[in-house]
Formats: structure tokens, C-alpha cells, sequence
């Protein structure tokens, strides 16, 4: 409620009407007007009620009442509602009956109820003060009431009313007259004043009910968690998997952060440079470091838990190192073993640790909404890569469902069984840290978003293989940082490798995520991969340089990237020369030159057979329906399998104080690299290990789903391999 | 063994008309339509929806290839129809150009290296309007290409280095001003797999203590090169020259000769993954051999000269020396130097 005085008098004069101030009045405002009124005369009569006109508006006459006597007055309520700003004056008229005394108070309120009737109460007296009952109650009331005396006296609001106006006149003959109004913005049981002197008083309260207040509506629910609950996948797990997708930010919370530079396959390089003292020591301990903006910890996001770059390295490590023969390393120390992740202190940590049992089966979901992702398709290459999409989406958004496995196991040479027995095959490719996606395209109508329909779905494999046994693979893009290609397809085609698929529950995409590898299918079975596994001799070493290529400076086109096989040549023959000495020196330096020529000439294709000495990777082993456990949104069953878990993603979950939200937020998430790559975390979701030249058994980064998803429709676009 | 070659472009034409995607692993060569309008777009072209571009009604799409250099080899195909008279442009390079016309498939070779110049060749071929050919060019990085029509070498040209490739132009100019009268289906360039010395050179079988010792070799490279960065790149010019300049002789001298660098290539890379480098040293000593009795020699090449006398190399020579802790690749070398010493000093040491 806002009150308005407007204007207020008292008059002598001998008239049969008055006129107000100018006053301006507000749009949809109650206006309200007491007047209070003597008749002339040496023995009154009592007035008579007058009417009060103006401004367009219908004064209506809420209620009266009189003071009887020798001094006979009256006081009169009045109320009209502005539905517009409007001014002017007010004329109160008394007919043909004369007035020598007359007050009026004129106020405005918005904030109250413009329409019906009010209640309204009287009550006279003689005496030093006045009370009227005001039997009302109501959220917001306001109450408005005036007093007139047939003196000139100071009156005084009481109750915790506020004084409006006070007016007051005096003839020479001392007849006199007060007219003072208050208001208060609560329902009270009177209305009272108190003046000095005895007085002959009267009194009309009147209440204004509030506006009924709306109640809010139920806050909306947003898009992303309308979206991401609709199409939330079903997973079908293998028997053999042993990790299912948990929440990376308590895998953060309860990883320790190490710095690794070059060459981040030894550990002289982790936690301090070579020649510092052992044991080696993370950045941040397990247990201190924080995910999200205001929680406790240092951030991991922050520029020295968060960066990456080609020389220095950030990775978690959540569990400890073993050799894959029994010994495991907690820390890093002179005789720590440091080979491969220990895959099952891992499990152990899920299994028995129960802040971390609980994260279990938790997706987190992201939507790029369509003007982000067409504009992110506008400025991305091929040049027109945003009609690409719109030839498949009006309104594209893209739906992304991250899912972090905590252990990725990926062996060579295990189904031909001539590597059974190595350990170096079994863990060829594993590593700690497993992120993988499915994103779904879909055109988003724009008058009911969530009615958006999916177009294409994309899913992230380990390990690309064909759709249809051939030898070419769906659409797809790679990055080899996370270990991942994102493979697209058309949602649900009538034609193709995929007809019909893939399958629902309820709605819900079914996904069969293959054995260790997390290779996410639309399909169940096994399928072979169309890689080469990039080991050698059953794992026990990679084929690539020792050191990253871009260690010795050089500039431009020059001096070339096979380089350092030369200078290993000629600098060995000539030093191995020169130390036999003599003439031995240039001879050494031949020596290198017909060896680098060797190396050097360019086999093509007339007469030189390629020779593969390396692994072969094993099979992605996507499970079959029945055997399968599935983990389903809850309420959605599915028929036909071995068992079912849902999912426990929740929004805002809260924790000893932290909360776990599964939709993706990146500027308070602070685990996720910022879009632009220049904050959050980006370095490794696993731990290094030693002897890993090619980073093929260290943790992936986080992927740029966004690009990957564009870079792979690009590519099926031009290979017409999205069927309707 | 590494995979000789990388890819670094392929258009297909296919797919949403004028969008040009790079469809190599890299994908860093998208191609840019100009002056193509929509309808010379077409869906089919070798096959239903393999899409091609009628480049009859002008225009040009050019890619950049970022990081291409330096190239170490190049190979070119397009897949090319048109009625016979067709000619024009198929595709153009900083340094070279591949077009069709007066009954002909022609090569222009701006050469670098040791034997710089220009060269157009060309070999008799016509477009055929009614089935698509492969045209194309391959160069082994040193002096000789090779012009290819549907997989058959065309013509042979000699004694030409291979320039920097940046950025081409396709089914055009640059200008716009030499338009292909045909249909182009298929563009796929690759280049010498930058990283296969280095892969083949390391990726053999060695146990971490050989592996450390290639460790801290490369650290005391690497502390040299960041000490005195234009020595290290003076001397690795030197060290290209003269692998270039040995490599090109041969290829000159006589087509036996160049065969016999590619068995011996072939021989070498076979037999170092194994670790069996008492065989790699003898099939390098003869190789030395076969060349010194044809007076190709690489101890007398100028730039071998050059290098051997090079203060900056010696310096290097006497900071960074040898990585003796490997013991095979020591063996190894102290078997050829052992080799060539006797071939070149038959009574005895030196």
C-alpha cells in the first residue's frame, strides 16, 4: 500500500459548496475524502450529508455521522477509484443548505483494491478522545480513519496510526472546527485519538483491503534438467565391467593434484624437477581442494591446480601405481612402483568408502542452447558448417550427457591369445580417468522447447569400428587427448546399419557400453576394431619418440620434424668416430650420413612393403540385452536383462556443506574447463605413469564435446552418412 | 614400421552444397568455395552421393594446409571427367600446377635444393566424358616425381627438389582466369609422414636403461640447442643438405642407383625394428660400397665437406658426442665405421 495526502483544508465561509486544490491522482488508486461539516445558523439543524463530484470520477458515500447538539455536525467518508492518472478539483456540494464551516481531507491509495465495497465504522463521544472499533482483519489491510471536533484542537494519532492531515478553523463567535485523518498499514481493533480540552468528536474509520497478492508462480523448471531427464540414457553394462559412472567432482574431492613436466613419463619429472629430493610431493593433498566457487579448498579451476600446457602438466590421482604383479605405491618415493594405475585400489575406494559409494551412478548433463551452437558452428570450420546443421535441425541444440568412469581398461592381445599371459598387454592402453558422452541433436521448437525432438546422437568409443562389418567407420572426430572419437548417427534412420535404432525405454536412448573400454554403442554385441593399437611386442613398448618433438627449438619451415633421428646419427658418428681418433672422426660422420639416407628416402608405392610389427587391439565388447545390467532413470524398466540400478544424479545436493548438481554449470563447476579453455581444470583425470612415451596409459582430458560432435557432422555430412 | 605417408587433404564435394570439409585425420584443410554457385554442386559423381563439383561454370575452391612443412615427399590425386577437349586447371600449389589441355596432363615443378629450376612435363592423356580417371603427381622429397594416371606412372621427371606447400587452389587459379572445363569428384594430397625417422629410429625394442640413456642424450641436445639455438639450426641445414644433395646425386646418376637406395631403405627399416643392428651395420657398409665403385662416394660430396669441417658441428660433436651408453646403436656405428674404413683403406686400418 502507498498512501497519498492529496490535499486537506478547513473553511469558514457561508457557501453552499467548496472546491478543493488542484490535486493530481494517480492510476488505479482509491481515493478517499471526509468531510466535516457545520450548518450556519445561530441554532443549527444538523447538516446534511453533501455530495462530492470532480475529476470524472463517482464519489460514492461510505458512511456518515453526526454530532448532535446545540453544535450539530457531521462528518462524512467518501471513496471513487482512478482507473487513470487524472487532475483537477473537487466540488463539495450541500445543495441549497448553507455551510459556515467546512474541512475535507482528500487522500490517495494505490495498493489497495480498486473495486467492491469497503467497511467502514463510526463512533462519536464527547470527552478528550475518540476510539472506533474497526472489527477487521485481513493480510495487508489498511485502515484509514478521521476524527472531527467541534474545537480547534492539536490532536493526536494513538495506536500506531500516522497523522495524515490536520485542518482546523475558528469563527470570531469561537465556533470552531478539526478535521484530522490517519492511517495505519495493519488491521488494529480501533482507530483512536487523543486531543485536550473537551470536545464534541466524531469519527469514521474505513479499511482498504490489500491487493490479494498472486501467489509466485512454481518456479520454472530449467530447460537443461527438463531436457536432460527426458532423453536421460539407459546404460547397459557388461558382466565383466567394473566401474559404473560416477560424479567427477567427488572424484576430484577426493583425488590429490600433481604438476608433471616434460617428459611426463618419468618420476623426476612429477612434483618437483629432476635432482629434488624424493618422495615427491602433489600440488594439493586429497581432501583440499575445491570444485566449485565458495566451497572450501584451493580451486581446482584456479591457475595452478587448473592449467595444462605442452610442457607442464596437471593430472589427479585418486588411488596409488602398481606393477601389475602384486606391488603398489601409495606415494612417489625412490622405490615406489609407478608403471600403471592401480585399478583395483580404485575399486576398492568405491566399494568401501561410502561418500564415494553413494556418487555411483550419476550422469551430468550440459545443453548448448541454438543460437550458442550455431554460432559456434559459424565460426568453426568448414566455412558454412552452420547450414550443415540446419540441414538437419531447425533449432539445434545439443543435449550432452557426460558419464566418468574412474578406471579405463583396454588390453591388446588378449582374443588372438598370443599375448594371454603378459601383463604389459593386459594393461597396454588403461588408465585411470574414462570420460565419455552421448550428445543428442535436437530440433528445438522455439514455442515449446521441451518438446524438442532428436535428430542425430552421438556417442564416444575408444576405438572406432564399422557399423556394418566393413572397413569404413561412421562419422566420426577424435582426440586423442581424451582418448576418444565421437561417432554421430542419425536418430532412429528408417534405412542403414542403424534402422530403427537407437532402441528406447520410455523414451530413454538404450546405450551398450562395452567392457573396460566404455565404448558407447547404440547396438549390443562385440565389434572389431579398425585401429592399430599403438604398442608393440605384446605392450612392452611404445613406437615414438622419447621426448616430445618440439624440445629442441627450431623455427619455421626448417629444420624438420625427423630431425632428431639425424642428429642422433651424425652427432653418434662423428663423437664414436672422433673417440677412436685419426681419421676415424669423418668416417663416423659418414657413417651417420649413410645410415640417416638409409632412414631418409622415401619409400613409395613401387616396391617397398609396409611392415606392422605392432599389437592388435582387442575386440570392444558391448554387452548383449540379456546379460547386461542396466542403469535407468528411475521409473523407466527394461525387460530382459540381468539386473537394474538407477541413476542418483540430483540437482543441488548438498553434503557436509558441498553441493553435487548433474547439470553442468561452468562458471561455479570450476571442474570443467571453461569454454574459451582459458580456466577450470584441464589437466589429466588419471595419474601419469612411468615408461609412457605416447601418454597411452595416462589419464584423458576432459574433450570438447561441442567440437568434436561439429567436426564429426562435418565429416558424415560430406560422407552421406546420415539416412532420414 | 611407420606408415610412409600422412594425408593432408581430401575434399569428397559431397554433403550440404559449398560446405568443403577436410575429411584427413588432421582436418585442418577445409576447402573454400569462390564464385561456385550452388547448382555446380553436384550430388553424384564417381557414385551416388559421392558428390563433385562442375567447375565448367567457373570458380575456384582454395585450402590452406597449416603445418605441412617442411615437405619430405608429396603425393597428389584428383579424380577428374570431362569431354575431351576439357582443359584448364585441376590443381595449383605455391610451386606447382597440375592441368589438363591439348591432349596432355601437365606437371610444372618450381624446384628447390641442390639442382634448383622449373620444369613443365607433360604425358599424353584426355579426359573421357564418360568414366572418371585419377590424375596426379608423386614426389619422394628429393629429386624425382613421378606423374600418375589412374595408378600408372605417366612420365618420370628427374632431378627436381620439392618446394613448401602452403595452400592450393582447385578446379582453378588463383586468378580464376584457368578454370577446369570438367567435373572434379576427389582431391587427397599426403605428405611424407613427418614423424616416421624418428618413430622407426626410436621405436624399436629397447629396455629403460637404453631408453634413459636416449633420455639424457636428448637433454644434453636440448641444453646445448636452448644455449645456442643458431648453431643447432646451422648445423641441422648442413645435415639436410647433405642427406639431400647424397640422395639426389644417386637418384641422377642412374635409375639402378635410385633402386638401389629403396632396397636398401627397405632392408634397413625391415631389419632395425628387430634390434638386429649387427646386420643393419652390414647392409650399411655395402650400400657404402656399392656407391663409393660407382664414384658416388658421400665423403667427397661438397657438403659433406662442409659439414665435417663445420666449427659449430664440432662443437656439438665435442658438448653433446654420442650416445655410447646405447650399446647397440655404438656397435652399430663402430661396425660401419669399421666397414667403411676397410673398403676405403683395403691394407688395413687407418
Amino acid at each position: 500500500m502507498t498512501s497519498l495526502p492529496l490535499t486537506a483544508d478547513a473553511v469558514i465561509a457561508d457557501a453552499v459548496s467548496f472546491s478543493t486544490a488542484l490535486i493530481a491522482v494517480p492510476a488505479d488508486a482509491r481515493i478517499v475524502v471526509f468531510v466535516a461539516s457545520g450548518v450556519t445558523g445561530i441554532l443549527p439543524v444538523t447538516p446534511d450529508p453533501p455530495t462530492v463530484t470532480g475529476l470524472n470520477l463517482s464519489f460514492e458515500q461510505l458512511n456518515t455521522v453526526t454530532i448532535d447538539g446545540l453544535d450539530r455536525r457531521r462528518l462524512t467518508a467518501y471513496a471513487a477509484t482512478s482507473p487513470v492518472v487524472t487532475s483537477g478539483a473537487l466540488t463539495i456540494s450541500f445543495g441549497n443548505q448553507r455551510q459556515d464551516l467546512c474541512a475535507w481531507s482528500v487522500i490517495a491509495y494505490t495498493g489497495v483494491v480498486t473495486s467492491g465495497p469497503l467497511a467502514s465504522f463510526i463512533a462519536s463521544g464527547n470527552g478528550t478522545d475518540l476510539a472506533v472499533t474497526t472489527p477487521v482483519t485481513g493480510v495487508g489491510l489498511t485502515l484509514v480513519a478521521a476524527l472531527t471536533l467541534t474545537t480547534s484542537s492539536l490532536v493526536t494519532p494513538r495506536g500506531g496510526a500516522t497523522q495524515v492531515h490536520e485542518v482546523t478553523n475558528q469563527q470570531l463567535g469561537n465556533r470552531a472546527i478539526t478535521l484530522q485523518t490517519e492511517d495505519r498499514a495493519s488491521a488494529a481493533s480501533s482507530m483512536t485519538w487523543g486531543w485536550t480540552g473537551n470536545a464534541a468528536a466524531a469519527g469514521i474509520a474505513v479499511a482498504l483491503p490489500a491487493v490479494p497478492s498472486t501467489p509466485p508462480p512454481p518456479p520454472l523448471t530449467p530447460l537443461v534438467e527438463r531436457l536432460a531427464l527426458k532423453y536421460a540414457p539407459v546404460l547397459h553394462l557388461h558382466p565383466a565391467e567394473r566401474f559404473v559412472p560416477v560424479d567427477a567432482k567427488r572424484y576430484v574431492e577426493h583425488s590429490a593434484v600433481w604438476q608433471a613436466d616434460t617428459p611426463f613419463d618419468t618420476t623426476d619429472s612429477w612434483g618437483g624437477t629432476p635432482g629434488d629430493p624424493y618422495p615427491r610431493r602433489p600440488l594439493a593433498k586429497a581432501g583440499t581442494v575445491s570444485a566449485r566457487v565458495g566451497e572450501p579448498g584451493e580451486s581446482i579451476g584456479g591457475t595452478t591446480l587448473g592449467s595444462a600446457s605442452s610442457e607442464e602438466d596437471k593430472f589427479l590421482q585418486f588411488a596409488g601405481w602398481t606393477d601389475g604383479a602384486g606391488t603398489s605405491s601409495d606415494t612417489v618415493d625412490v622405490d615406489s612402483v609407478t608403471t600403471y594405475s592401480d585399478a583395483d585400489a580404485i575399486a576398492s575406494r568405491y566399494r568401501d568408502e561410502p561418500a564415494l559409494t553413494a556418487s555411483r551412478h550419476w550422469y551430468h548433463a550440459e545443453y548448448i542452447e541454438p543460437d550458442a551452437l550455431v554460432e559456434r558452428a559459424r565460426t568453426s570450420d568448414p566455412e558454412g558448417l552452420d547450414r550443415v546443421l540446419s540441414t538437419y535441425a531447425s533449432r539445434p541444440g545439443l543435449l550432452c550427457y557426460y558419464l566418468f568412469f574412474p578406471y579405463h581398461s583396454e588390453s591388446v592381445g588378449q582374443d588372438s591369445g598370443g599375448c594371454s599371459q603378459s601383463v604389459t598387454a593386459q594393461q597396454a592402453r588403461s588408465h585411470a580417468g574414462d570420460w565419455h558422452c552421448v550428445a543428442l541433436l535436437v530440433d528445438e521448437p522455439e514455442n515449446d522447447p521441451a518438446g524438442a525432438t532428436p535428430r542425430l546422437i552421438g556417442t564416444t568409443v575408444s576405438r572406432l569400428s564399422s557399423d556394418d562389418g566393413g572397413i569404413e567407420p561412421p562419422a566420426y572426430s577424435s582426440d586423442p587427448e581424451a582418448g576418444i572419437s565421437m561417432t554421430v548417427r542419425s536418430w532412429r534412420p528408417s534405412s542403414g546399419p542403424t534402422a530403427g535404432l537407437p532402441e528406447l525405454a520410455a523414451g530413454h536412448p538404450r546405450i551398450y557400453v562395452a567392457a573396460g573400454t566404455h565404448s558407447m554403442y547404440v547396438s549390443a554385441g562385440e565389434r572389431s576394431p579398425l585401429d592399430f593399437a599403438g604398442t608393440a611386442l605384446c605392450g612392452s613398448f611404445d613406437p615414438g619418440e622419447p621426448i616430445p618433438q618440439d624440445l629442441i627449438p627450431h623455427g619455421g619451415d626448417n629444420p624438420g620434424e625427423d630431425m632428431l633421428a639425424f642428429l642422433a646419427k651424425f652427432l653418434g658418428g662423428a663423437g664414436i668416430g672422433g673417440a677412436l681418433g685419426g681419421l676415424f672422426g669423418p668416417i663416423g660422420v659418414a657413417a651417420g650420413l649413410i645410415a640417416a639416407g638409409a632412414e631418409g628416402v622415401l619409400p613409395h608405392g613401387y616396391g617397398l612393403d609396409i611392415i606392422g610389427v605392432g599389437d592388435v587391439l582387442d575386440s570392444d565388447k558391448a554387452p548383449e540385452a540379456d546379460e547386461s545390467t542396466v542403469i535407468a532413470p528411475p521409473g523407466v524398466s527394461v525387460s530382459g536383462v540381468a539386473d537394474r540400478k538407477e541413476w542418483t544424479s540430483q540437482r543441488e545436493l548438498e553434503i557436509d556443506g558441498r553441493t553435487y548438481d548433474f547439470v553442468v554449470d561452468r562458471e561455479t563447476q570450476t571442474f570443467w574447463p571453461s569454454p574459451t579453455q582459458e580456466s577450470g581444470f584441464r589437466g589429466r583425470w588419471g595419474q601419469r605413469v612411468t615408461s609412457d612415451v605416447a601418454g597411452l596409459r595416462a589419464g584423458p582430458r576432459f574433450p570438447d564435446v561441442v567440437a568434436l560432435f561439429l567436426d564429426a557432422l562435418a565429416d558424415g555430412d560430406n560422407r552421406g552418412l546420415f539416412p532420414a | 614400421m611407420a606408415e610412409p605417408w600422412e594425408q593432408i587433404l581430401h575434399h569428397t564435394y559431397a554433403g550440404t552444397p559449398g560446405v568443403i570439409a577436410d575429411l584427413s585425420p588432421g582436418r585442418r584443410a577445409h576447402g573454400v568455395a569462390q564464385q561456385i554457385s550452388q547448382n555446380q554442386f553436384l550430388p553424384d559423381g564417381t557414385s551416388t552421393g559421392s558428390g563433385a563439383i562442375d567447375f565448367r561454370g567457373g570458380g575456384v575452391v582454395t585450402a590452406r594446409i597449416p603445418g605441412a612443412n617442411p615437405l619430405r615427399g608429396m603425393r597428389l590425386e584428383v579424380v577428374i571427367a570431362g569431354d575431351r577437349q576439357a582443359e584448364g586447371t585441376l590443381v595449383s600449389g605455391d610451386d606447382f600446377l597440375l592441368s589438363v589441355g591439348t591432349g596432355h596432363l601437365s606437371l610444372y615443378l618450381r624446384g628447390v635444393g641442390p639442382i634448383p629450376s622449373d620444369v613443365v612435363h607433360v604425358a599424353p592423356f584426355r579426359p573421357s566424358p564418360d568414366t572418371w580417371t585419377t590424375v596426379g603427381f608423386v614426389h619422394d622429397g628429393v629429386s624425382t616425381a613421378f606423374m600418375t594416371i589412374d595408378g600408372a606412372v605417366g612420365e618420370q621427371i628427374d632431378g627436381f627438389g620439392l618446394s613448401p606447400l602452403r595452400s592450393v587452389a582447385i578446379g582453378n587459379r588463383m586468378s580464376l582466369h584457368s578454370a577446369f572445363g570438367g567435373l572434379i569428384d576427389d582431391v587427397a594430397i599426403w605428405r611424407a609422414n613427418p614423424h616416421r625417422v624418428n618413430q622407426e629410429f626410436f621405436g624399436r625394442p629397447m629396455d629403460e636403461s637404453t631408453r634413459q640413456c636416449w633420455l639424457d642424450w636428448l637433454a644434453a641436445l636440448t641444453d646445448f640447442a636452448r644455449a645456442d639455438p643458431d648453431c643447432v639450426a646451422h648445423v641441422m641445414d648442413l645435415v639436410r643438405a647433405v642427406i639431400d644433395e647424397m640422395l639426389a646425386r644417386g637418384s641422377a646418376h642412374s635409375d639402378d642407383v635410385r633402386r638401389e637406395w629403396q632396397v636398401v631403405s627397405q632392408l634397413y627399416r625391415s631389419t632395425w625394428p628387430t634390434g638386429d643392428l649387427d646386420s643393419v651395420a652390414g647392409v650399411l657398409v655395402e650400400h657404402y660400397d656399392y656407391l663409393a665403385a660407382r664414384g658416388l662416394d658421400p665423403m667427397d660430396l661438397p657438403s659433406f665437406i662442409a659439414l665435417r669441417d663445420d666449427p659449430c658441428f664440432q662443437r656439438m660433436v665435442e658438448t653433446v658426442g654420442a650416445a655410447t651408453c646405447d650399446d647397440d646403436f655404438t656397435g652399430e656405428i663402430n661396425g660401419v665405421i669399421a666397414g667403411i674404413d676397410s673398403i676405403r683403406n683395403p691394407s688395413g686400418p687407418s
